[in-house]
């Protein structure tokens, strides 16, 4: 019988093996979750573009981007769509709200671009 | 079985981490790399169909469904390839071709209890307990059938493992 030092070591020789590489189940190439955080990554740089291309054209200067805040939401909503999806489709709700411009009221900056 | 569905998840996350050892295990009932491949994935398009309960063991339902459905292909006409000619199921990290040649027939060689329990606890990290419950047997039964496996495969593949350790 082989000591366990033997066995150990003929264990890891036999892990210098790989079974052959399987090719994805049709229709499973992407995994869901990495399909949600991609979604994520595309709202969010919408958002931060919509931010930016609506902070260009106000005439006014408006309030400073906050940058930090922006990175550290997209940080959030990479953990949640890992970790929670109900929590990550909230999120991204929430973020949107927070984010893109508001339209719903008179001098709302969708609102005031239209005027101009 | 279960009463609840399989979502496609699931499925997914069986086949990430059985998948491959699985492929190991067909090739010892059809030699072949590539139609062990087709044997994993016509269980695996099955579990998607969802019509499949989720299994209490999945492990001992997978291992089941592949053998099953290698037999299966063997009986709808599938024929033998010469092992040497066939698309090898294993590939050696340091490119051992002749080792691997070796592990797979010595795999096919074990009888199917053995080595059920070698592939589960080297090729998908199953613990021995793990071995045990998707066996449906005993731990020191699980234990021996490993321990009777490694010596047979040993005795195989020693003279590559010496090359290998030689740096040769």
């Amino acid at each position: 019988m082989m000591m366990d030092k033997q066995r150990e070591r003929f264990e890891n020789y036999l892990r210098e093996f790989e079974p052959r590489q399987l090719r994805p189940l049709p229709g499973m190439s992407v995994a869901p979750k990495v399909r949600r955080v991609a979604a994520g990554i595309v709202l969010v740089a919408a958002c931060v573009g919509s931010l930016w291309v609506v902070a260009r054209n106000s005439p006014a200067p408006s309030a400073p981007i906050q940058e930090p805040e922006t990175s550290l939401t997209a940080r959030e909503l990479l953990r949640l769509a890992m970790e929670d999806a109900k929590e990550f489709d909230a999120a991204l709700t929430a973020a949107s709200r927070r984010i893109l411009p508001r339209f719903d009221g008179n001098d709302s900056t969708l609102r005031v671009l239209a005027k101009e | 079985m279960g009463g609840r569905k399989l979502s496609a998840e699931d499925v997914r996350h069986l086949y990430d981490q059985h998948g491959p050892a699985l492929v190991a295990y067909a090739c010892s009932f059809v030699v072949d790399g590539a139609a062990a491949e087709d044997v994993v994935h016509r269980v695996f398009v099955k579990l998607l169909s969802g019509h499949t309960s989720a299994p209490d063991v999945p492990a001992a339902y997978l291992y089941r469904a592949v053998r099953n459905e290698a037999f299966n292909a063997r009986r709808n006409g599938w024929r033998d390839a010469q092992l040497e000619e066939a698309s090898l199921c294993f590939t050696h990290r340091h490119g051992n071709r002749e080792a691997a040649l070796t592990l797979q027939k010595a795999l096919g060689e074990l009888p199917e209890e053995q080595r059920e329990v070698v592939v589960m606890r080297i090729w998908a990290g199953m613990t021995l307990e793990e071995v045990a419950a998707a066996t449906e047997v005993s731990l020191n039964t699980a234990a021996s059938r490993y321990r009777y496996a490694l010596e047979k495969l040993r005795e195989r593949l020693q003279p590559h493992q010496r090359r290998t350790e030689d740096g040769g």
